[in-house]
């Protein structure tokens, strides 16, 4: 299909697409244009992607972007895309979480499915709050933050995804930020092109919701990796744990970027024969 | 004691865990009971939920030439007692066995009392030999024999001291006085061990013939006329047949209907279709994957369900709780998934090796909202295998959630079974587009309104498709909607295709005998049909006409379809292993009627005594049973 150009890419993925209900502002519409621009130039047809978004603002990505989705349930976005490219390792499977979907209620997901190191791409979209349910506390909001179900401010630590996924055994672990596009737009076509699980935790401000960590906060603390650290190497754990760690400024860019074998089928379970089969060989343990 | 010997025996074989009770006697003793044509009905394997049992652990076979019903009343005609230690009875404590003698003999204590008259009972007297007539009741005015057989200590001089249960299987075919099986026995033996050596053969096949011939020099010294002869049926009259559980059945109908994905987390009765899966599936390219959890496992089966694959879930009570709102989510979707659920004895953890009905109510909710799903429930080993061909044309055909509900008594009870005849499987994918059907873009409308419900649907990936699959209530095309006028039309369209179900694939009931001229017809579902059929067959001999209506199609029913089946004054007992009558609420909203019901919640299977017993009661008869 690689023959369709950039063009009438685009052209296909913008059909039929619902209008935008995120606010004005949300930082997941720079993801949406960075994520857009990299599947165009990776000439990937829209029929060859399967979405798997979740529930939250986050969720509404895939209703943006005219390509196959199958929406998963509260939290269930890895074991539901892992069904759908263990079908078909063809597909190109692409999870997408905000950071209560994948960090809280999916959290049993988020530290097993990547242990098959399946070729998915998952991304969350960390906005440190649970933005549909108007301003609740999520896992990676900071403690002592003030948030509508923890007025007196949040009393947990937050949790970390890059240290998660680090421990979980993905083995291409990134950050972004959706406000710079174009790095996101590189990030996420590495991530795709990545032969195992990989991860991205994109910072995504909520504009209405969370006064705390907001555009201007993180321009602040950011820094990319790349940059600051070019000698920075991706396949060494203890940098990309110790980098994830750093409490003074939070790095963007790729923290970790490894081969490991991957858990797939060799065919499409989809073109396998159904009937005409010789079953003998099962038999024989019951005669 | 009767003159002529008996033709048909009960065997219980009881142990602690790890004796073999339940595997090494099951693997070897099914395969020459099988070629014999003599396995006359389910077997059944009650283990407790630890490793270490300090009760026993037991498997029952009922054997002989004839087809039995059911495996009947829970009574045996031989005790198999293969516990080894050393037994001290307390002389401060003469009227009660259970002092210090358990457990180390629990499986005398235990079932000593349910053997029939003219039994026998076989232990193991390696250490010394048990006063058993001080641990079971009228030993001598039951004519029960008990026959001591130092199994371990024969074993270890013959060099192996784990063929001791070998020996024992040796020493039942000597009862049953079949020379054959003994041969038999010996090849499956070579064919068991054949990876361990010739020397690990040899010393088995010896176990195996010393246990026969101390058995019969046993049974010589008892003198009198011989016991039990069981004939099988001449070699030209045999069939080759399966010996499968329920559980093994329901995963070779899943292979045979194309099913080429199971994703499960282990769970008792369930966890041998994992298994199973694991070591099969590979074969013909599918996948087996154990999950995370039951929560990841059925999402992950959606995931298959979705990209077109046929995939299924095998569990049991608390997994099937945790998979209840994906339930939901497959049936929003419109993705096809089969949920095998072998029930076991709850509420929560329950009873997790025992048997129960009651996940009935369940099944029929499927999910929180107004929820479509198909629920079967296999009566027999061989509809294991059919319902489970069903239960995946179904789910494609309705785009459904399907649940196939089975229970711990028939998942891993086996029976012989027929080899199936692969080429009468009738596949049957519903409105399933080849992928190449598109020749331009657009959006694919999955949720297009038709007139049956049903709308097309393809593979992911297939070109110019694009498909979008939400559980939000949603457009023909998957967008998110609404409007009252929307969620009403999508919510329409779901439920016309539970109609066209009814009037497409719905069966009715099995019904046996004839209830117009019965004085009462019992009614019940799942694995229980052989076990009702026996009592119904009892009652008859005591001149009370019975007919046995049984149900595999648990829901959606015709309600129209089913009335006709029912006479209008005849009485009706609803039969079920689940204290609230969950069927019989629903056939109560059937029929318009109250029902009588018969419940056991004991987390035992029925007896079928236990049946007529009720039965007369509900007729207002006396007399005893």
């Amino acid at each position: 299909m690689s023959e369709l150009d950039q063009k009438t890419l685009i052209n296909l993925y913008k059909e039929n697409t619902a209008r935008k209900d995120w606010c004005p502002g949300c930082g997941d519409f720079g993801f949406l244009g960075a994520f857009t621009q990299a599947l165009v130039e990776l000439k990937i047809p829209p029929w060859q992607i399967v979405g798997v978004p979740g529930i939250g603002c986050s969720g509404q990505i895939f209703g943006y972007l005219n390509g196959n989705t199958v929406k998963s349930d509260h939290g269930r976005v890895l074991p539901l895309a892992f069904g759908i490219k263990m079908a078909n390792p063809t597909l190109c499977v692409i999870g997408i979480s905000g950071d209560g979907d994948a960090l809280a209620i999916g959290m049993e997901h988020f530290m097993n499915v990547p242990r098959t190191n399946v070729d998915i791409t998952y991304v969350v979209l960390d906005n440190q709050t649970y933005g549909l349910t108007t301003g609740q506390t999520s896992p990676t909001t900071s403690r002592g933050t003030k948030t509508t179900s923890h007025p007196e401010g949040s009393p947990e630590e937050p949790v970390n995804p890059i240290v998660c996924a680090l421990a979980s055994g993905v083995t291409f672990v990134a950050r972004t930020g959706s406000w710079d596009k174009e790095r996101t737009k590189e990030v996420i076509k590495a991530a795709i092109l990545h032969r195992g699980f990989s991860l991205i935790d994109d910072f995504s401000p909520c504009v209405t919701f969370n006064h705390v960590n907001t555009y201007d906060w993180f321009k602040k603390r950011t820094f990319y990796l790349e940059e600051e650290l070019p000698d920075y190497d991706r396949t060494n754990k203890i940098l990309a744990f110790a980098q994830a760690e750093r409490t003074d400024k939070l790095a963007l860019g790729i923290f970790y970027d490894v081969e490991k074998p991957i858990m797939e089928s060799r065919t499409p379970l989809v073109d396998l024969p159904l009937s005409g089969i010789d079953f003998t060989d099962s038999l024989k343990r019951f005669m | 004691m009767e003159k002529k010997p008996r033709d048909r025996m009960k065997v219980i074989v009881a142990g602690k865990s790890g004796d073999g009770a339940t595997r090494t006697v099951g693997e070897t003793l099914t395969p020459v009971l099988t070629r014999l044509n003599i396995l006359a009905g389910p077997t059944y394997v009650d283990i407790l939920s630890v490793i270490m049992s300090p009760d026993p652990v037991t498997t029952s076979f009922p054997i002989g030439p004839e087809e039995w019903l059911s495996a009947g009343d829970e009574e045996y005609n031989v005790l198999i007692s293969l516990e080894d230690d050393s037994y001290k009875p307390n002389p401060a404590h003469p009227k009660n066995p259970l002092w210090d003698i358990k457990p180390n003999r629990a499986s005398i204590v235990k079932f000593g009392g349910k053997i029939v008259d003219g039994g026998c009972i076989i232990y193991d007297s390696s250490k010394n030999e048990v006063l058993v007539n001080m641990l079971v009741e009228n030993i001598e005015e039951r004519c029960i024999c008990v026959f001591p057989i130092p199994a371990t200590r024969l074993a270890r001089e013959i060099g192996l001291e784990q063929a001791k249960n070998i020996l024992m299987v040796g020493a039942l075919i000597g009862i049953m006085d079949c020379e054959e099986g003994l041969t038999l026995l010996e090849e499956e033996l070579r064919k068991k061990f054949e990876r361990k050596g010739d020397e690990v053969v040899e010393k088995n096949i010896l176990a195996a013939q010393r246990g026969f011939t101390e058995i019969k020099s046993l049974i010589a010294k008892e003198g009198g006329p011989l016991r039990y002869k069981i004939v099988p049926p001449p070699r030209e009259q045999r069939r080759q047949y399966l010996t499968v559980s329920g559980n093994e059945a329901f995963c070779l109908g899943a292979l045979a209907a194309g099913c080429r994905a199971m994703v499960g987390y282990p769970i008792s009765p369930a966890t041998s279709q994992l298994v199973f899966m694991a070591r099969e599936m590979p074969k013909y390219g599918g996948v087996s994957y154990q999950a995370s959890s039951e929560i990841a496992a059925i999402h992950t089966v959606i995931g298959f369900g979705a990209a077109g694959v046929r995939a299924y879930t095998a569990t049991s009570g608390p997994g099937l709780s945790l998979m209840i709102e994906a339930f939901g989510h497959a049936a929003a979707l419109e993705v096809p998934i089969v949920v095998c659920n072998c029930q076991r004895k709850g509420p929560d953890t329950g009873a997790p090796t025992k048997p129960e009905q009651a996940d009935l109510n369940l099944v029929i909710a499927t999910s929180h909202g107004d929820v479509e799903s198909i629920v079967l429930s296999p009566s027999d080993h061989e509809e294991c295998f059919s319902l489970a061909i069903e239960a995946f044309n179904l789910a494609e055909v309705y785009q459904c959630p399907v649940f196939v509900l089975l229970d711990q008594t028939i998942a891993e009870g086996k029976r012989l079974m027929p080899i199936p005849d692969w080429s009468r499987v009738n596949i049957d994918r519903g409105k399933l587009l080849a992928g190449d059907s598109f020749k331009e873009g657009g959006r694919f409308k999955r949720y297009l309104i038709t007139d049956d419900g049903i709308s097309p649907r393809t593979t992911l990936g297939s070109p110019f498709a694009i498909t979008k699959m939400i559980g939000a209530e949603h457009t023909e095309d998957g967008q998110v909607i609404a409007t009252p006028e929307g969620i009403t039309k999508m919510n329409d369209k779901r439920r016309k295709k539970m109609e066209t179900y009814l009037a497409n694939h719905f069966r009715g009931p099995h019904t046996f005998g004839v209830p117009q001229n019965a004085e009462i017809i019992l009614v019940g579902w799942g694995s229980t049909k052989g076990i009702f059929l026996d009592a119904a067959s009892r009652l008859s001999k005591r001149g009370i006409a019975t007919s046995l209506i049984h149900f595999t199609h648990l829901w959606p029913l015709d309600r129209e379809r089913i009335r006709s089946c029912f006479p209008q004054n005849t009485p009706i007992a609803v039969i079920e292993e689940n204290a609230t009558g969950q069927f019989a609420r629903l056939l109560e909203w059937v029929l318009r009627r109250d029902l009588a019901k018969i419940n056991d919640y004991s987390g035992r299977p029925f007896e079928p005594s236990e049946i007529v017993k009720k039965v007369i009661g509900i007729l207002g008869r006396g007399g005893a049973v």
